[in-house]
């Protein structure tokens, strides 16, 4: 009986601070929706009970897991049109429901382009290896290769990026990114295009920026 | 209501779910673990970082980036933690919450590492649904130990959790296959498979066995492509029609292994994947040839443990052997059962079958002490993982002393402190 009546006041109480949460912070409700059933599948004794809250717990999760993705391919492409109100005041992917957009290799077309990373020392350029830019401690594959660099090449990260280089190298004086391009591999293989993105001595604030 | 209630509801044994939390434990270890061996470039303040926009919300990315560092290190910690006692199955349910925490932690904090991938993100919510029971640690777990439930490999659950895992990968199929044609993807219009093989060494693409091959033969690769779509499109269906089911699961593991050796992405796929396509074979089944090798065995010569029955912690670890012990592979044996021990084997006398644990082979081996756990961990599936421990160059040396010390001790890891010199008996 004591038992019971704990279970039954700690359930309450931990729905009560669940409701504040999401009161708090309007965005995690429909990721949250599933911390109440699932506590009573946990918690409850009666089977019955347990399966009703199962099947609440099943429907919302499908409804949820599946609701982005069918959305973004399915019907915002055949009917060219959005769905703000079914979104059901969601945030675009959040936390726990994967995005439907980063699928891999869904266009793959004869193009192909990485980040170049060369030190600067006394006016001279010394290209460095990628793999020591980034030690590369994955298993079983090789992230450099699977295009980890390209956040180098995203504006907001440059600053950053060529604060760490200093602190990496410190025996370099200066930084700079480039692009290779390789425009048409189906006409040549080995024909590629290069440039430089930008150099770390322009990016950083004039003071302070170099550790 | 009779549908959904088979789909769902039915209870059925967890062995599965149990095995499948091995698979996810290690496919997280995998990948997110070798980077905690490097906190200054990863996750510390100064650290190159970047953050998921598309996955977590503003406000969480600037909660997680005023971490201290120290909290960075405790939070490694706990994690690394977490994660050996989630493998383990050691408080699977709070170990696992803690550890899918952790992981979401240091995605918020840097993904750059980890890297926004759909391999990733699919890899939490997988870990998310093994969360939110106890399940998955029934059975291949310490906790079935603690438990020392000798049917805890046959322990029957609502099938849910593994029914959401199993659409779960049915759906990744479905939509990673749609995606490839609509609306953005150019495998019908595009030749992908023979772009990708084109890839200069700084590419995606292994340096494989027929790489050359494929990237001279275009054609060829567009069938390919065009058939690893049809495949990635029929797999769901195929692994939820019986009669197509052991095929479909093959056919999707070659997939992923064939992704493994062909191109640099996450392994993730490898390692979570096939074992998650065996969460579609039922578990009724798997619990139906446990027992026929349980009978057959039964009926068979078995080894034969024996064990002092008056010591309280030889009794526990044999409970904990019996629960290990999955397919009825050895006969537990009482040197106090009155059983004629000369009989059994010629080398056997009472003082010396108290003195250690022995097990009996039915070609007429004896081992004694910490052999005996030698040969059980080809014998026992739980144990398996520790074959290299217990055949480390220098174990043979060490492992008797280690036994013997316990043996000697066995009174500090149990309840009972008068146990001692096996003089521990159980209080009538």
């Amino acid at each position: 009986m004591q038992t019971n009546l704990g279970r039954s006041l700690g359930l309450s109480a931990f729905l009560i601070l669940w409701g504040a949460l999401v009161y708090k912070f309007p965005v995690w409700w429909v990721y949250t929706l599933t911390v109440p059933p699932i506590l009573v599948v946990n918690l409850a004794k009666d089977k019955r009970l347990r399966d009703h809250f199962i099947s609440l717990f099943v429907v919302i999760w499908l409804m949820v897991f599946m609701l982005n993705t069918t959305r973004h391919l399915l019907l915002e492409p055949f009917l060219k049109r959005s769905f703000p109100g079914f979104s059901l005041a969601l945030a675009v992917n959040k936390f726990l429901f994967p995005p439907a957009g980063p699928i891999m290799f869904f266009n793959v077309d004869d193009s192909f382009g990485f980040y170049r990373v060369s030190g600067i020392k006394n006016g001279k350029l010394f290209d460095l290896n990628p793999h020591e830019v980034i030690l590369n401690r994955t298993l079983f594959y090789d992230n450099i290769h699977r295009g980890v660099l390209g956040a180098i090449g995203d504006p907001g990260s440059v600053v950053s990026f060529c604060r760490w280089m200093h602190g990496r190298f410190p025996e370099f004086d200066d930084f700079a990114v480039g692009v290779r391009q390789y425009p048409a591999l189906k006409k040549s293989r080995y024909v590629y295009q290069e440039g430089w993105l930008y150099r770390c001595r322009d990016v950083l604030p004039p003071q302070g920026g170099r550790p | 209501m009779k549908l959904w209630q088979r789909l769902f509801l039915e209870e059925r044994p967890s062995i599965g779910l149990a095995f499948f939390r091995i698979a996810a434990a290690v496919a997280a270890g995998l990948h997110a673990c070798p980077s905690f061996f490097h906190l200054k470039e990863f996750y510390l303040s100064g650290a190159f970082k970047t953050y998921n926009g598309n996955f977590f919300t503003v406000e969480s990315l600037q909660l997680v980036a005023r971490s201290p560092d120290w909290l960075v290190v405790v939070a490694a910690c706990v994690l690394w933690v977490s994660w050996f006692c989630f493998l383990v199955g050691f408080f699977t349910q709070a170990s696992g919450s803690v550890m899918l925490a952790g992981l979401i932690y240091f995605y918020a904090l840097n993904d750059f590492y980890i890297g926004s991938s759909l391999a990733w993100d699919l890899l939490l919510v997988t870990i998310f649904l093994l969360c939110l029971t106890p399940y998955p640690g029934d059975y291949f777990s310490v906790d079935a130990l603690r438990r020392a439930d000798a049917d805890a490999w046959r322990t029957r659950r609502p099938f849910f959790i593994q029914r959401l895992l199993q659409i779960q990968i049915a759906t990744t199929f479905f939509f990673t296959a749609f995606y490839k044609i609509y609306p953005n993807g150019n495998w019908l219009t595009g030749n992908p498979l023979y772009y990708l093989m084109l890839y200069p060494h700084e590419g995606t693409t292994k340096y494989f066995l027929l790489r050359e091959f494929l990237a001279a033969h275009p054609a060829l690769c567009y069938k390919l492509g065009i058939f690893i779509m049809s495949m990635e499109f029929l797999l769901p269906f195929l692994l939820f029609w019986p009669p197509t089911r052991i095929s479909a699961i093959i056919l999707g593991s070659f997939f992923h292994v064939c992704l493994l050796l062909t191109l640099d992405v996450p392994a993730i796929f490898f390692f979570l994947y096939p074992p998650q396509l065996l969460l579609f074979i039922h578990p009724d089944k798997i619990v139906r040839y446990i027992e026929r090798k349980r009978e057959l065995n039964a009926a068979g010569k078995r080894s034969v443990i024996l064990y002092d029955g008056k010591c309280q912690f030889c009794r526990a670890s044999v409970r904990q052997l019996a629960v290990m012990d999955l397919f009825g592979t050895l006969r537990m044996l009482d040197l106090h059962s009155g059983e004629d021990l000369a009989a059994l084997h010629p080398g056997l006398t009472k003082e010396r079958a108290v003195s250690q644990l022995h097990l009996l082979e039915p070609y007429g081996e004896l081992y004694g002490g910490f052999f005996v756990f030698r040969r059980l961990v080809w014998k026992l599936p739980m144990l398996f993982p520790w074959v290299a421990l217990f055949y480390f160059p220098g174990s043979a040396i060490v492992g008797p002393w280690a036994y013997r010390w316990v043996a000697k001790n066995r009174y500090l890891f149990h309840s009972n402190r008068v146990c001692r010199d096996n003089a521990c008996y159980i209080k009538k």
